[in-house]
C-alpha cells in the first residue's frame, strides 16, 4: 500500500462484504472519504456502522442514458474529493475494482493530469467465483470477452478453449436500462457463436452467487435455443461456453522435452 | 432478531454460514424465520432469499468485477 496515496479504489469481492480483503479494509480505515457502488443496501449499512457516513454513487445511473456518460461522472466526483482531502479517498465497486468497471478505468487515465496518486487494490471479482461455479481452471485455457466487444470487433473464438462471455444480458446496447430482453437481443450473437460452434453445442448461463447464503445459478442450454432464454438471461449472467471438445497434442517433441530434466538443464542457468 | 441480521451474521461468521446452508430451521427460532423464509433458505436460490430476507437492492448499480 502506497504511502502517498491520494485515492485508493477497492473490491468488496462479489458475496456482499464476506470476501473483502484485509488490505481493501486497511485502505478503507485510512480513507477520509468513501464512495460507495454496490447494489446490496446491507453493505452499505455495514459501512456506515464500520466507517461511517458514505457516498452511494449508484445514484447516478438514470434509465435510457449512456453509462459511459455515467461512469464518466462518478469518476469526476471520486477525483474531486481526493484533489479536495487531506487524507485518502476511496472508491469502493464489489467485485474487483479493475474487472469491467469503468470508472476504475476512467480514474486511472485522468489521475496524473488531475495530480491524484491512485492505488488499486485487487478483490475477488466474478471471474474467480465462476472459477469454482463452474469447476474450470484457467491455466487449461480460457478465453474472455465482453459480450457487445466481441460482436463489434468480431473477435476470432477458438473453439478448442473454453470462453466466457461476459455481460451476456445487456449484450447489443450501452445504453443504461433495466427492462427486460427480447428474443431478438440474442439473434446476433447466436448467429455469430455458430460460425465456431455447433447448434447443438451446450452453453451455461452462468449467475455467481452475491448472497452468502446462496448458490450460484447455471442454466444450460444448446445454442441453437439461445433466444428462448430471453426471458431467463439477465444483467448478472455471463455465457460459459465450454470447449467443443479436447484439443489434439500438436506439439509431442515439447510435450516430452517438458518432462525431460535434460531439457530443464538446457533451459536453465 | 431482525432477519437482516442473519445476513449480517452470515457474512462475518463461517460456521453460522455453514450450520444455515445445512439445516435453516436450525436457526428459525433465533432469527424469527417464517416457514417460507426456511424454505427459501433451503432452496439456496438467491432470488427467494433475497425476497424473503433483503431490503429491496438498489435496482440501479449494474454488474461489474
Amino acid at each position: 500500500m502506497a504511502d502517498s496515496t491520494d485515492l485508493f479504489v477497492v473490491g468488496t469481492g462479489m458475496v456482499g462484504y464476506q470476501q473483502l480483503t484485509n488490505e481493501c479494509e486497511q485502505a478503507l480505515d485510512l480513507s477520509e472519504h468513501i464512495f460507495l457502488l454496490h447494489p446490496l443496501p446491507e453493505v452499505r449499512e455495514y459501512f456506515r456502522e464500520r466507517w461511517g457516513p458514505v457516498d452511494n454513487l449508484a445514484t447516478e445511473y438514470e434509465q435510457g442514458l449512456a453509462r459511459l456518460d455515467r461512469y464518466e461522472r462518478m469518476a469526476d466526483r471520486v477525483l474531486n474529493s481526493s484533489q479536495e482531502a487531506d487524507r485518502p479517498v476511496v472508491l469502493t465497486v464489489y467485485g474487483h475494482p479493475q474487472v469491467g468497471v469503468t470508472p476504475t478505468r476512467i480514474i486511472i487515465d485522468c489521475a496524473d493530469e488531475r495530480g491524484v496518486s491512485v492505488d488499486v487494490l485487487p478483490g475477488v471479482s466474478s471471474i474467480d467465483c465462476l472459477y469454482t461455479d463452474l469447476s474450470i481452471d484457467p491455466f487449461q485455457g480460457l478465453q474472455l470477452f465482453e459480450a457487445t466487444d466481441l460482436l463489434i470487433h468480431e473477435y476470432r473464438l477458438n473453439n478448442e478453449v473454453p470462453a466466457l462471455i461476459f455481460q451476456i444480458g445487456l449484450i447489443e446496447s450501452y445504453l443504461y436500462d433495466r427492462r427486460k430482453s427480447a428474443p431478438e437481443r440474442f439473434t446476433a450473437i447466436r448467429e455469430y457463436l455458430e460460425e465456431f460452434y455447433p447448434p447443438s453445442h451446450e452453453l451455461c448461463l452462468a449467475s455467481t452467487a452475491t448472497l452468502p447464503l446462496a448458490d450460484s445459478d447455471l442454466h444450460w442450454f444448446e445454442l441453437g435455443n439461445f433466444e428462448s432464454m430471453a426471458s431467463d438471461i439477465d444483467f448478472t449472467h455471463t455465457l460459459y461456453i465450454p470447449r467443443v471438445s479436447d484439443p489434439p497434442i500438436r506439439n509431442k517433441t515439447l510435450q516430452q522435452k517438458a518432462h525431460s530434466s535434460g531439457h530443464l538443464d538446457h533451459i536453465t542457468k | 432478531m431482525p432477519q437482516t441480521d442473519l445476513l449480517h451474521r452470515a457474512m462475518r461468521d463461517f460456521d453460522f454460514r455453514s450450520k444455515i446452508r445445512e439445516d435453516p430451521s436450525a436457526v428459525s427460532e433465533e432469527y424469527d424465520l417464517s416457514d417460507e423464509t426456511v424454505k427459501a433458505l433451503e432452496s439456496g436460490d438467491e432470488t427467494r432469499i433475497r425476497d424473503a430476507l433483503m431490503a429491496k437492492s438498489d435496482p440501479r448499480a449494474v454488474p461489474n468485477g
